[in-house]
């Protein structure tokens, strides 16, 4: 079977892909700069035949929208702006090398059996090394806490760049968001935001490791906080 | 097909990319256009995806309540208005369709959908009632596995491993058509991000 990550494009715009599949793909899509042009174009043409679609919205409807949009506060735009958190994610976390952690550490069925499928993606995340170094780098903490699911954060002292690894991690609750941070002499660093598709979770620490005690996650409203207010859901000591 | 260009300042002449910028600062007069503007292509295209009326309602305005709450995100480098709306509306479809279909399989241990009835509904349903000739046009220009993939896939809500099963066809197949059908429909349109 031919089997390319790059053929994906046009099942990725349709939305044919599964939850796995997806999540798998968007991490290539981070990486993969003529796959993201690929996939901005069939957007455009997909909504075409959204547009194609188009019927007359129940009369109760305008009025609940505006209505609701009264007490529905905005977020804010990602801080530092989304091209440099997409840096900062590529930095560490080559995309679907995302995967082979999940792999390596033997966390996610789910995602071992899409690979099987798709021997093709194996290739590709050979070539996205960043993250399987990482891996190699050897040194991985078990975060528990609040929230009973497979979480490791994998980490290398050394090129200090760490990501977090969870699967079944259910999305957050509407308007929260989950985020990392880093603890050093006992107080909680912003080491940013992440969600989760319900399935595999991935978040790159964005702040420094160094001499850093612990990781943890706490569930807060999004776009994130400076200092946590929601209660510890997982923690591992460095 | 993409809106004009704003000329003036009244919302009713923006461009959907104008008054998202306008959204983004909290603007409520650039949303009641917007919202006049987009509301019956993103209730069209759930309902189609949905097609029940009732849970279609409810997507629909939590897109378009996702549309006020994440304009600031809205990137305009990055592809038109239209298909920012429409991706998000298309995908909070297809991810109702596919968990209550998860649910169903969850409580009937059968679970197997009849899969030609399936297809039959869709193909007729789309075909009877797309409004846009243009794009009925385009997709008479495919060939038939192509237009069957990709309706099945975006008006069907389906995963491309179902519509594999759906019009037995290899997997590896059903994805070339599904971007390769895209391919044309987008020359066919004229469509460019």
């Amino acid at each position: 079977m031919s089997d390319n990550i790059h053929l994906l494009a046009g099942a990725y715009a349709l939305d044919a892909l599964t939850i796995d599949e997806r999540a798998l793909y968007e991490r290539h899509l981070s990486v993969c700069e003529a796959c993201r042009l690929e996939v901005a174009e069939y957007a455009e043409t997909a909504a075409e035949l959204g547009v194609a679609a188009a019927a007359n919205a129940p009369a109760g409807l305008r009025a609940r929208v505006l209505t609701e949009i009264e007490r529905t506060r905005q977020v804010s735009a990602t801080p530092g702006g989304p091209a440099s958190l997409s840096r900062r994610v590529q930095r560490v976390l080559t995309p679907v090398a995302a995967g082979l952690v999940a792999l390596v550490i033997g966390l996610s069925g789910a995602v071992a059996v899409l690979w099987q499928d798709n021997q093709r993606l194996e290739a590709t995340v050979a070539e996205e090394r960043g993250l399987a170094e990482l891996v190699a780098a050897g040194h991985s903490v078990t975060m528990t806490g609040q929230i009973d699911v497979p979480a490791t954060f994998v980490y290398d002292p050394d090129r200090d760049e760490g990501v977090l690894v969870a699967t079944g991690l259910s999305a957050p609750a509407e308007g929260m968001t989950y985020q990392l941070w880093v603890i050093r002499d006992g107080q909680p660093v912003d080491a940013g935001v992440f969600g989760s598709d319900g399935r595999l979770a991935t978040a790159t620490a964005s702040e420094s490791l160094h001499e850093a005690e612990q990781v943890a996650v706490t569930m807060e409203p999004a776009g994130g906080v400076d200092q946590p207010t929601g209660e510890i859901l997982l923690s591992g000591d460095l | 097909m993409r809106p004009l260009r704003a000329v003036g300042s009244s919302p009713a002449q923006m461009s959907l990319e104008g008054l998202l910028t306008r959204i983004a600062k909290g603007d409520q007069a650039a949303y009641v256009a917007l919202y006049d503007r987009t509301s019956p292509v993103v209730y069209g295209l759930i309902r189609r995806v949905l097609r029940d009326p009732a849970q279609s309602e409810e997507v629909a305005q939590e897109v378009l309540l996702e549309v006020w709450r994440t304009a600031t995100r809205f990137d305009a480098e990055r592809g038109s208005a239209n298909a920012w709306i429409m991706t998000m509306a298309h995908r909070r479809a297809v991810d109702r369709v596919r968990s209550e279909q998860a649910a169903r399989d969850r409580d009937d241990k059968v679970g197997v959908r009849d899969a030609s009835v399936g297809f039959d509904e869709v193909a007729e349903e789309v075909q009877a009632r797309l409004e846009h000739q243009q794009v009925r046009r385009a997709l008479d220009q495919l060939t038939d596995l192509q237009r069957e993939a990709v309706q099945l896939a975006y008006y069907g809500g389906r995963t491309y491993r179902e519509v594999a099963e759906l019009l037995d066809t290899p997997l590896g197949t059903v994805k070339t058509r599904l971007r390769d059908g895209l391919i044309r429909l987008r020359d066919t349109l004229g469509v460019r991000s």
